[in-house]
């Protein structure tokens, strides 16, 4: 179980809080969608979650471990955090097979190359082993960022808007794919997104962000079908506001 | 209490504990030159009242003076060499960053020789106009060369700044403009230059900056300015504490403008993100038009870089080998080693203070860092003063506690090792961080997301990423280094030449024709150096 319980954050200089007050929890194999327009605080939220930013009061915890709050703090590299980048981030100084390993210390070669070409066979990249982040499409580039993430069995693995740069058809092909990778392996994950149907479509829960608040938070078809206020109920039928 | 620890120590580590021991390492010479305010100081009255007016209004007008002709030589110039196709425009585009290689007191020797061909003017007007006259036309004269030839050395810094600030962009707004039928001349004055502002103020207070901080030319000039002042005061009258009060006006003169800098960056926005960042297509410029714009383009390059180069061969022919070769070549190589060491650590500390300031979240460890950075703002005289006093305290450290040093750091290699880290940190240090939020954007948090700590992050990724980088800083260390005059003469160890202090020794005993040869070894350096540097630029960009 995956716990955030009333987490607040306000950055140096800035008049209004992030995030304020946000509470969910995600179970085992559940997947979360955090939506919301952008300012929201729902990457905000997610880097809270990853140990990237401290949080000015509550509390995160994972599997019963507290990762922050009361005095506690684990740092990103031990909270077992999985993080996939708008972009991929992938280090453009290394293969494609070597972003993989990245994350794979202290194991042995052979195994570390089982484990690379298995997870490549696994978004069908095989193929694309030796070539540089640049030599590949931004599609493969987010499939291979998933995969560095997974590789390391994490608690739960964060999603930051990851169709952000990609054309409407490669985003509907790439989110299926992503479910199906999460779902085939059972993890637990945060999306990030500022698209309705991205957020339907990924998650077993929604929560939805308004100016760092969470204004509802649900199972997805309660979130769908029962918008509790009218700005939920606009964001989840892609109507923005002003419009 | 076991709270507030926690709290503590979790922000307590190597990394924060190497950043504030750098920094404050960085800052300590000039913390020294503070502390000597609190000495007595009963000369200064007389040094205030006397030759102090007189070293303000001459810095004051070398800084007027060579930041309007900088501004002549650089605008057009960069102007053309971005926008405009014309004759040898490929050739001039790199070369008009090689007056950079020519040191300003190597330039003074040069054109402090054109002051004798003046002579006869001089006569001629003690003939018809008196005395008053002539003695009123030779100061205009000497502060006339002295402004060109600073000039024609320091324009590169605006150049280099305005060139890419013409090129890249700017690039969707001239279109803009010329989509609304503007001609270039117009487009120009009312979009490109006013869009330019701040890398042009940028460009313009590196060369405020090397005019406050120039000791040989405006000492061979006669031409008295604070920098000089310092050395009289310091050196010549034994007043120390004279001298830190003149450095502490210095440097508030040095943070007068980088305040004024900061906030005429901060108040406007000059570009739109991404949309602007993308080369252009250049014009090619009619038959006629090229070739003016080929002769504007060579003036500034034939002042500041093959006059003085070919003035400087020519007088190598004719000197007449005060030294040995092989004692000349050895102190070459002593001079670049010292010049290469200093290099490879000051990049390799800046690595590690850029590295540190992506790492942490704690604004009073970035902002010491980046006041840590302001060295190079500072004048070469100030921080040798500053080492001076520091060190000279260290070895005196046996006064006040039991315990001394089984060496004496003043006037050693380590004192000079160190104020040219202190000086030139910065050089290394910003573009270094710009390429490092540029090239490395998020990796750092990928890195310790993947499970791996901060030195693997630094190991693994940073260093790979950024060698050629650290290697075009260090090439850009490294031609400063082996220009720098001021502090090497405050500094160097008895008998320790620089190829600098081996020119300008020569120089100002007279044997004009001897200080080529190690003139034209620093410049060569600086050429090689730029070639790389150019080269590095013009990748980076593509």
């Amino acid at each position: 179980m995956f716990k955030v319980e009333n987490i607040s954050k306000r950055y140096a200089n800035a008049e209004l809080s992030a995030v304020t007050q946000v509470s969910f929890e995600v179970g085992p194999g559940q997947l979360l969608s955090l939506l919301g327009e952008s300012g929201s605080g729902k990457t905000t939220l997610l880097r809270l979650i990853a140990g990237l930013e401290t949080p000015d009061c509550g509390s995160i915890t994972s599997n019963g471990v507290r990762l922050v709050g009361q005095g506690s703090w684990v740092e990103p590299e031990k909270r077992n955090v999985g993080l996939v980048f708008q972009g991929g981030a992938l280090f453009p100084h290394m293969t494609v097979a070597k972003n993989v390993a990245y994350g794979l210390k202290d194991k042995a070669k052979s195994e570390v190359e089982a484990i690379v070409a298995e997870h490549l066979e696994l978004v069908k990249l095989s193929d694309k082993a030796s070539r540089y982040p640049h030599e590949i499409s931004a599609g493969e580039r987010q499939r291979i960022a998933l995969i560095r993430a997974i590789v390391q069995k994490p608690d739960i693995i964060l999603l930051d808007e990851p169709y952000s740069n990609l054309d409407a058809g490669l985003t509907i092909d790439l989110r299926d794919q992503v479910k199906a990778i999460l779902l085939a392996k059972g993890m637990t994950g945060i999306l990030v997104t500022h698209d309705p149907m991205d957020a339907q479509h990924f998650a077993d829960k929604i929560a939805i962000l308004r100016n760092g608040k969470l204004l509802q938070f649900g199972y997805q078809k309660e979130v769908s079908e029962f918008p509790n206020c009218s700005y939920c109920s606009m964001l989840i039928n892609g109507i923005r506001e002003g419009l | 209490m076991s709270l507030l620890w926690r709290t503590f120590s979790k922000k307590i580590n190597v990394w924060s504990v190497g950043a504030l021991f750098g920094s404050l390492l960085l800052l300590a010479p000039f913390i020294a030159v503070f502390a000597g305010i609190l000495q007595d100081n009963a000369e200064w009255s007389h040094i205030a009242q006397t030759v102090l007016p007189q070293y303000l209004i001459n810095t004051v007008i070398l800084i007027f003076g060579v930041s309007l002709l900088s501004l002549i030589f650089a605008v057009p110039t960069a102007w053309l060499v971005a926008n405009f196709q014309f004759p040898l425009r490929n050739l001039l585009n790199w070369a008009l960053v090689l007056p950079l290689a020519v040191p300003t007191f190597a330039a003074a020797f040069v054109y402090y020789d054109l002051l004798d061909w003046l002579i006869p003017l001089l006569l001629f007007i003690r003939e018809y106009a008196g005395l008053e006259a002539s003695l009123l036309a030779e100061s205009i004269l000497r502060y006339g060369v002295l402004i060109v030839l600073l000039s024609s050395v320091l324009y590169p810094y605006v150049f280099i700044s305005l060139r890419t600030a013409f090129s890249r962009d700017q690039r969707v707004y001239s279109e803009a403009a010329q989509m609304l039928c503007r001609s270039p001349r117009e487009i120009f004055w009312g979009i490109s230059l006013p869009l330019a502002r701040p890398m042009l103020v940028g460009g313009l207070s590196l060369v405020i900056m090397e005019v406050i901080n120039d000791y040989g030319a405006v000492n061979f000039f006669g031409v008295p300015t604070l920098t000089e002042g310092i050395f009289r005061t310091w050196f010549g009258l034994e007043d120390r504490s004279s001298g830190l009060l003149l450095a502490i006006i210095m440097l508030i003169m040095v943070y007068q403008l980088l305040a004024f800098e900061f906030w005429l960056r901060k108040r406007r926005r000059f570009t739109e993100g991404s949309q602007a960042n993308s080369p252009k297509q250049l014009l090619t410029l009619s038959k006629s038009a090229g070739r003016y714009a080929t002769l504007l383009c060579t003036i500034p390059l034939l002042v500041g870089f093959i006059f003085p180069v070919f003035r400087f061969i020519y007088w190598a022919s004719l000197s007449a080998t005060l030294y040995q070769p092989s004692e000349f070549f050895t102190q070459a190589l002593t001079s670049s080693s010292l010049a290469l060491g200093a290099s490879i650590s000051i990049c390799l500390m800046a690595l590690f203070l850029a590295y540190n300031m992506e790492l942490h979240k704690s604004k009073s460890i970035q902002k010491l860092i980046r006041v840590s950075t302001l060295g190079y703002a500072v004048p070469s005289v100030v921080t040798g003063v500053g080492v001076l006093v520091l060190f000279g305290a260290i070895d005196q450290m046996d006064a006040w506690c039991r315990y001394s040093l089984p060496f004496i750091l003043s006037g050693s290699l380590l004192a000079i090792g160190f104020a040219y880290v202190v000086r030139f940190f910065s050089v290394a240090y910003q573009p270094l961080h710009a390429s490092m939020q540029s090239v490395c954007k998020s990796f750092n948090e990928v890195s310790s997301l993947l499970g791996r700590n901060k030195w693997d992050g630094l190991r693994l990724i940073y260093w790979p990423l950024l060698k050629v980088h650290l290697l075009a800083c260090a090439a850009l260390v490294f031609i400063d280094i082996t220009k720098e005059l001021p502090l090497t003469l405050i500094l160097r160890p008895s008998g320790f030449e620089t190829l600098a202090t081996y020119a300008y020794g020569f120089a100002k005993e007279g044997y004009i024709y001897d200080c080529a040869l190690p003139a034209l070894l620093i410049i060569g350096l600086g050429v090689v150096g730029l070639f790389f540097i150019n080269k590095w630029i013009e990748e980076s960009f593509t």
